[in-house]
């Protein structure tokens, strides 16, 4: 009996390939769906006998590991192959690498000289060129600003000349390569000098190709791919545009100080902190309540508020209980902005310290910021970073939490700091100090715009007022937790940065300097990306799929033009904003919201006044894994339609364009880039589970645990939450299960001790549960965790720092992942609709 | 050769307890390492690891004004000698020492030990002749309290603390409230005086019965913990500002 063959022989096959690990959802419901007879029709013997070979084969010669994993074959196609111990070593190669040993050799006789260099330059200190760098900037900048003037329309006309001036393929080559390396050598070089130098020849080299693309290759025929080509050129020109503005924001990080208090704390200014929320849950507002209460402020000069603009008992009665002032009003008028202004009207200190319900301030978070109040009279405004204790979307999803920074590093560590040089810091909605005069002036927070708060700013800073940046992390907060609410509110920041640019433009209008309306503008527009990026992510298919050359160049031409212009903006990009933007990163995170932000942030430049408050939910939770086909329906398009233009190129390079291979080739590296950029953006969109109800946030911090037999035993914090703790043991633990046990934990000098109870225990760790947390316990647990003024200090000092081709690397193993999940999302998918397609036939046949 | 008196005015506040661990944290690294038992009570030995009685022959010669009288320390496995006054009586003893406050100092000076010696002094509740001989022999006394109401109320009374002193509060339990908050109060009213506390830990008591050595026997226990920080305080201490005021002496 055939059927039964194929039967054993598939219970074999089963077996051998048995999943290797069960807790992983692809492989449970590959097996799930896949293995089980029913879904499929049995093979013949003979063919289901030669796949059998075929897959063992291709298993052994792909290297696949786990062979029931769709991922990992497409890894295995990538040649991406995972390290293993047992990997045999492959001996094909060897001889390969014998041959090339003399071409290495050469290599490395030519590169020596260049060592020598190095080495040389290594030895230079750097220091006081920097210093002299300095002073000459502050001279500039305080003593003659004519000179500063001067300086400027020099180095533009400089900068015109050298991107105007025409040079043939060959000499623009040469540039490139001497750009190239001297930037090599440079970018190795310590303090600000090389980084002007490497900003130098960026500009040089994108204004170049810029300059060569708006006049010599806009040639172009008439229809469709002049309509092409100037969308591709024009997108281009946005991305010069946004580099040069970037570069004046960011090359000069003012790196503000902390100014200190005077010793007599009755001369310092009352503060009220306003708290604002919505709909969020009590568990997520308490915590901050608490620490606001504790901060390190004269009691009778801080005043608590919470803002509730869902008018809940519950929040009135615990305001209450914890001694915080409770507002509410009768509407909800302006959203946030409106609910600010209320309270304004309703309190009476000379500073307004803003948070939203979910950002838990340290306590010395007044003790950082409100030194600049009292040292510039005209500071109305001082922000702090935003920092995320849980993961976003994209770190969740991809994994890459604590290991690659996130979206919002690059703004607070790079930009607002920029923007601090130029007096034109924003506020961000939340952790950040205002002056009650100065917002009485200004007639409250904006409310005209989504972004009350960065319009808030703008008004400010137009009434002749100064604000600071300081760079230190003092309070921390939730990160969106889904996709979609990620890009709801990516969807609101690029609605209201709209918004402002028509209603109250940074460029025109009274009260701004020059490069306040720099920054401003360039804050703005950079949520314009959306459009550009689905014009980059489209633009080789018009080659592809129809031949159009819509940039009327040779390949060789287009690429000595355009590698200057990428490679020096990547490696400028990466010495400034290495530690807060990885490598390509910029890319893929714009590509998951380019569709996105696109159409709202246009619609709204269209007509400002259409548009709704989003509130970003907070505090979900995913019970399973699961890929959002919704959300990801743009870039499942984009990456059909490029993968279609891939295969198509492909045809184009082996029979029909074989007279263009270098515009086929540049155009197929495009698609690929393209392809992969996606693949990250679908990897973003395969969501992966959630099951805590309460957030783990790794805190280590040492604790001691008290047994009730009188032991005490030193151990490690490693997570929190509010809900319990988990801790490291260095040794194991005498204690069993369910067991209570008292966990200290020491702000400053004193301890607080908490009830616990062991919920696990292995040798290396323990997980603990909190029992009948008072409500005095638990501010005690926040000023422990959450409140210490050290808390987050060197919250991002172990992300590593950029390396451009390991980063281009991660990326790659992305875009793979991400089509791993995908197609094993669309197998489930299929698998279950036929699944269901076949138990409903028999049944209406009987029927 | 460095001296510490440990001295409380409290019983049973740990002085045995401590002088004991402080030696073994001392030996642990890698400094020669001098007990002294100034208490009758003879109990450090047996701390220390002693099975059986001994006379060293230190009371004696603490009386013996002659200063011929040999003296014979004993040496536990961790290479600490221990010399101890023994619980023979000396009724004279008390007498003879008010009269030569500096007996103690003037033998260890003839022991002639090695510049990185720790002498560790336990001494009898205060107030006591052996407690005030071990103070003037030493470069440094740690006086030690409770986070207790009586701790408290003793402190305020004693006020100004002679020099050479630091304070140590012994057997602090956090999970009492009263205990944290008497021990906020002490630490306003000492300041830099006051080391950070040795913890109630049922570890110390368990290794003492257990005759081993505390650290060997729970390392990760928080009043081992503690031992180790204070060990490596107490020698920043003597090195740092109180002993170059007594060679210059
Ligand atoms: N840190 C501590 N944790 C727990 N028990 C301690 C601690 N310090 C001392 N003890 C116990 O207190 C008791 C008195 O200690 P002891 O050293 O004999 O005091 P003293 O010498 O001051 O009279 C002993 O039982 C000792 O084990
Ligand atoms: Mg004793």
């Amino acid at each position: 009996m055939p059927e039964a063959d194929a039967k054993t022989s598939r219970g074999m096959l089963s077996q051998r390939l048995g999943v290797s690990d069960p807790h992983r959802l692809s492989q449970w419901l590959w097996r799930l769906f896949v293995l089980p007879a029913e879904q499929r029709r049995p093979l013949p013997l003979l063919l289901e006998l030669i796949w059998l070979r075929l897959r063992v084969v291709l298993i052994r010669e792909l290297g696949v590991r786990k062979p029931d994993s769709p991922r990992d074959w497409i890894a295995a196609c990538l040649l991406l192959r995972p390290a293993s111990p047992d990997a045999p070593t492959e001996a094909w190669h060897a001889p390969l690498i014998e041959l090339l040993q003399p071409l290495w050799f050469v290599l490395k006789l030519m590169w020596w000289p260049m060592q020598r260099l190095s080495a040389r330059l290594d030895r230079v200190d750097y220091g006081p060129a920097d210093r002299r760098l300095e002073s000459f900037a502050r001279l500039t900048t305080e003593r003659y600003p004519l000179i500063g003037y001067l300086m400027v329309i020099s180095v533009t006309l400089l900068l015109a000349v050298c991107a105007t001036t025409p040079l043939s393929p060959g000499a623009q080559f040469a540039l490139l390569i001497l750009m190239w390396g001297t930037t090599l050598l440079l970018r190795r070089l310590p303090g600000k000098v090389p980084t002007l130098i490497m900003v130098g020849f960026s500009l040089v080299a994108s204004s170049r190709y810029i300059w060569w693309r708006l006049t010599e290759t806009l040639d172009l025929q008439p229809g469709a791919e002049m309509v092409m080509g100037i969308g591709l050129v024009l997108a281009e020109c946005y991305t010069w545009l946004v580099l040069i503005l970037r570069y004046v924001q960011d090359a000069w990080a003012l790196k503000r100080p902390v100014a200190p208090l005077p010793p007599t704390p009755q001369t310092w200014p009352s503060v009220d902190v306003f708290i604002t929320t919505y709909d969020e849950a009590l568990s997520v507002i308490k915590p901050t309540v608490l620490a606001a209460l504790s901060l390190d402020w004269p009691k009778d000069k801080l005043n608590v508020c919470i803002l509730d603009d869902g008018r809940r008992e519950e929040l009135r009665r615990f305001a209450e209980s914890v001694g915080a002032q409770y507002i509410i009003r009768s509407n909800n008028f302006h959203a946030k902005a409106g609910n600010l202004n209320h309270a304004l009207s309703m309190t009476r200190g000379d500073l307004v310290a803003v948070f939203d319900c979910d950002h838990i301030p340290v306590r010395s978070f007044l003790q950082t910021t409100v030194g600049w109040f009292l040292r510039d009279p005209k500071c109305a405004l001082v922000q702090t970073p935003h920092h995320f204790f849980s993961p976003d979307p994209f770190e969740r999803n991809l994994g890459t939490f604590g290991r690659v920074p996130n979206e919002s590093a690059l703004f607070y560590g790079v930009i607002q700091d920029g923007n601090d040089l130029w007096n034109a810091t924003f506020f961000c909605g939340s952790c950040a100090v205002l002056k009650r005069s100065a917002l009485e002036h200004i007639g409250g927070f904006a409310v005209e715009t989504l972004t009350e708060d960065a319009h808030t700013a703008l008004r400010l800073h137009r009434h002749g007022y100064t604000s600071a940046y300081v760079r230190l992390t003092q309070a921390a907060g939730l990160a969106t937790e889904t996709l979609p609410s990620h890009i709801k509110q990516r969807m609101r920041w690029a609605r209201g940065m709209a918004q402002m640019f028509r209603i109250d433009n940074p460029l025109f209008g009274r009260g701004l300097t020059l490069l306040q309306r720099i920054c401003y503008a360039n804050s703005m527009i950079h949520f314009f990306n959306g459009l550009p990026r689905l014009v980059f992510l489209s633009a080789p298919l018009g080659y592809l799929f129809f031949e159009y050359h819509i940039i009327n160049a040779w390949a060789t031409t287009i690429a000595v033009y355009v590698l200057p212009h990428l490679i020096q903006a990547e490696l400028v990009g990466s010495r400034i904003q290495g530690h807060y933007r990885h490598s390509f990163w910029a890319e893929a995170y714009e590509s998951v919201l380019a569709w996105y932000i696109a159409v709202p942030a246009m619609m709204a430049l269209i007509n400002p006044r259409a548009g709704r408050f989003n509130i970003t939910a907070k505090g979900g939770l995913i019970e399973h894994g699961y890929f959002d086909w919704k959300i990801s329906i743009p870039y499942i398009v984009l990456t059909v339609l490029n993968s279609a233009g891939f295969i198509v190129g492909v045809g184009r390079l082996l029979f029909w364009n074989t007279h263009e291979i270098g515009t086929v080739l540049m155009n197929l590296a495009w698609t690929a880039y393209n392809i992969l950029m996606l693949g990250a953006a679908l990897g973003v969109a395969a969501e992966s589970r959630q099951v805590r109800v309460a957030h783990r946030v790794p805190l280590r911090i040492p604790a001691t645990l008290y047994f009730d037999d009188g032991r005490a035993v030193v151990c490690t914090t490693s997570d929190y939450s509010t809900r319990g703790l988990g801790i490291s043991l260095d040794a194991p633990l005498a204690a069993s299960i369910e067991a209570p046990v008292k966990i200290a934990l020491s702000r400053g000098d004193r301890e607080f001790v908490f009830q616990t109870t062991i919920t696990s225990l292995t040798d290396t760790r323990a997980g603990l549960r909190f029992e009948r947390l008072s409500l005095d316990d638990e501010r005690h647990l926040i000023e422990c965790t959450f409140a210490r003024a050290d808390a987050w200090l060197d919250a991002g000092a172990d992300t590593p720092q950029d390396r451009p081709l390991a980063s281009l690397g991660e990326i790659i193993r992305f875009g793979a992942l991400g089509y791993g999940h995908l197609l094993s999302s669309a197998f489930a998918l299929l698998s279950t609709r036929l699944y269901r397609l076949r138990r409903r036939t028999p049944l209406t046949a009987t029927a | 050769m460095k001296v510490i008196a440990m001295v409380s005015c409290l019983g049973g506040s740990g002085r045995t307890t401590l002088t004991a661990a402080l030696a073994s944290a001392f030996a642990r690294r890698g400094r020669p390492v001098l007990a002294l038992d100034l208490d009758p009570a003879d109990l450090l030995p047996t701390y220390l690891g002693a099975t059986a009685p001994h006379d060293s022959g230190l009371h004696a010669s603490l009386v013996d004004t002659s200063g011929a009288t040999a003296l014979n320390a004993i040496q536990n496995s961790d290479g600490i000698r221990i010399l101890s006054v023994g619980n023979t009586a000396f009724p004279s003893a008390p007498a003879i020492l008010r009269e030569h406050p500096s007996r103690l100092r003037d033998i260890l000076r003839r022991l002639g030990l090695q510049d990185d010696t720790v002498v560790l002094i336990d001494t009898p509740r205060q107030p006591s002749v052996y407690a005030d001989q071990a103070q003037a022999a030493a470069d440094l006394s740690v006086q030690l309290w409770r986070a207790d109401v009586a701790s408290y109320a003793r402190l305020a009374a004693t006020l100004p603390t002679p020099d050479r002193t630091l304070h140590l509060i012994n057997q602090m339990d956090p999970t009492r409230r009263l205990q944290s908050d008497l021990h906020a109060l002490l630490r306003a009213r000492l300041g830099s005086q006051l080391l950070a506390p040795i913890h109630r830990d049922e570890a110390l008591c368990e290794s003492i019965a257990a005759n081993q050595n505390p650290f060997e026997y729970a390392p990760r226990s928080r009043a081992i913990m503690d031992l180790e920080m204070l060990a490596e305080r107490l020698l920043q201490a003597l090195t740092s500002t109180v002993v170059p005021a007594r060679v210059d002496a």
